[in-house]
């Protein structure tokens, strides 16, 4: 998958050689002129290395993306997608809590903007969707799941990110040590696809793969979970489903 | 004409109002710190937080806009032993005695700030405490996402008393479960070094365990997935309707605390 990434839209860039004061704050939805100056305590060293994204919506991240972003030592970007070999896309620098990233070609006022989060992640905000962004997490911070940490009955909650209101689902997911997975409804009447209602699952880094004979296109159909600390979160781009073990 | 005062000074200072305060009744002794008003993380949150976010001149500028803001008086009130073993038990809302500290023991803050505003003004001093501040001019917090003028724990990180945690919480030598104040004054006193340097989450070791606590699944794996309206609207649904019958009084934060207590980092540095 592409991904565009735009300018935080709080930050105008004017990279003067020095710092220069800010300008007055507007209100809270405007751009507002902030120069930034590199102050020095960024080095490059602490982020070159292999970045994984993650789409993050409404401040959670839902899903894995198949992108990785490679920065070399010496600010060479690379980009791997989908496991493909990496191909050069440009350079990279630190400046303040800001890491920029210049495409090929592209001149300096193009450089795109992504926020330092802590040392195992960098976020890319979407412009004009605000509650949208793409997080790259250290490839090296990213911990291989372990069948204990699922193994059990699962109940999940979906919540409406906007709205934030939630509900429960009518099902539970139960995973056993053997790789193996089923699903008892709580609600006998709700529709399972056929083919879902048992598989196999496997662990690949912080995801959990189920896998099944349904043919019905859906989230049954190649359903994935990624590991957050006590919790399984439905790998998707649309929506928020979390997973607690009873 | 001036009263001149030194950094060990001023630490009696505040520790001298920690007890005459009441502090005793909630808070351990409390660690006291300074920043240099001219800190670069000062005009980095302007970025980070919001352009809403005070330097400490411009904080000090309410008080008397012809003083030039040198230092930040900051202080740890970490939270007594006994509040905090209550809380560990607690999964759902916090103990009484957490609310009890939340509410009162956070007046006791207010007052350590306003009656350090006083001793220094007295002594020839410009002083204010923006928190204090912010509180009299009022301010929206759910226009600011959550936010404010002046965060007394980003002040804390910048006085070198503790870095964040996934919960939003600062972590100190003390651990996490403590309040912080600020006082902002043209009296010029050392800086500390900040011990982890520059990096913001430098103590935490993101284990989780205040991600499991916390009954409104405000808290993820990254800082940027804490979910502070939710953790608010959990109080709203889940603690304000036990505030007559449980807890015994009106007004004042009840707070939560659960992601700061029953963690490794509750009282001391993981």
């Amino acid at each position: 998958m592409k991904i565009r990434f735009l300018l935080l839209p709080a930050l105008l860039l004017a990279f003067a050689g020095k710092a220069e004061e800010g300008k007055k704050a507007g209100t809270e939805n405007t751009p507002v002129p902030v120069t930034l100056k590199d102050t020095g305590i960024r080095k490059v060293k602490d982020y070159a290395g292999d970045w994984i994204a993650y789409w993050m919506q409404y401040n959670r991240i839902t899903a894995k993306l198949d992108t990785k972003f490679i920065l070399t030592q010496n600010g060479e970007w690379y980009v791997s997608i989908d496991g493909a070999p990496p191909e050069k896309k440009g350079s990279w620098r630190l400046v303040d809590e800001f890491l920029l990233l210049k495409p090929l070609g592209a001149a300096d006022k193009h450089e795109m903007l992504a926020k330092l989060v802590d040392r195992d992640h960098f976020l890319m905000q979407s412009e004009t969707q605000p509650n949208l962004a793409v997080v790259y997490r250290r490839a090296t911070a990213i911990r291989q799941g372990k069948p204990e940490q699922i193994q059990g009955s699962w109940r999940f909650t979906e919540q409406d990110p906007a709205t934030r209101k939630k509900r429960r689902s009518p099902f539970l997911l139960n995973f056993d040590g053997a790789g193996r997975y089923t699903v008892t409804l709580l609600v006998s009447s709700f529709p399972i696809p056929k083919g879902a209602e048992a598989g196999t699952y496997t662990i690949q880094g912080d995801v959990v793969i189920l896998k099944n004979r349904c043919q019905t296109p859906g989230i049954w159909k190649d359903m994935k979970f990624l590991l957050s600390f006590d919790n399984l979160v439905l790998d998707s781009r649309r929506g928020y489903v979390y997973g607690e073990k009873q | 004409m001036r009263v001149s005062y030194n950094a060990e000074q001023i630490v009696e200072m505040v520790k001298n109002l920690y007890r005459a305060t009441g502090g005793e009744s909630y808070y351990d002794e409390p660690l006291v710190s300074f920043a240099s008003a001219d800190d670069e993380w000062y005009r980095k949150y302007k970025t980070l937080i919001g352009p809403f976010h005070w330097t400490p001149a411009e904080a000090l500028h309410f008080d008397n806009p012809e003083a030039a803001a040198r230092s930040v008086i900051v202080w740890i009130l970490p939270v007594r032993e006994s509040i905090r073993k209550a809380n560990r038990s607690e999964t759902r809302i916090p103990a009484v005695s957490w609310a009890a500290m939340r509410s009162f023991g956070e007046l006791v803050n207010e007052n350590m700030r306003k009656q350090l505003c006083l001793l220094l003004k007295k002594s020839g001093y410009a002083a204010i405490a923006p928190h204090l501040e912010q509180l009299r001019q009022g301010y929206d917090i759910v226009k600011m996402n959550f936010c404010s003028h002046w965060s007394e724990r980003h002040t804390a990180f910048v006085a070198g008393l503790g870095t964040f945690g996934l919960s939003a919480g600062l972590i100190t030598e003390k651990g996490v479960a403590m309040r912080v104040g600020s006082v902002v004054t043209d009296l010029e006193l050392p800086p500390a070094k900040r011990p982890y340097g520059d990096d913001p989450f430098a103590w935490c070791t993101r284990c989780g365990a205040c991600a499991k606590r916390c009954p409104a699944h405000a808290i993820g794996k990254t800082f940027e997935e804490r979910d502070k309206p939710a953790c608010g609207a959990y109080i709203v649904a889940n603690v304000n309707p036990e505030r007559e019958k449980r807890y015994g009084w009106m007004e004042l934060n009840l707070g939560c605390g659960l992601c700061q207590t029953g963690v490794p980092c509750e009282h001391k540095r993981p």
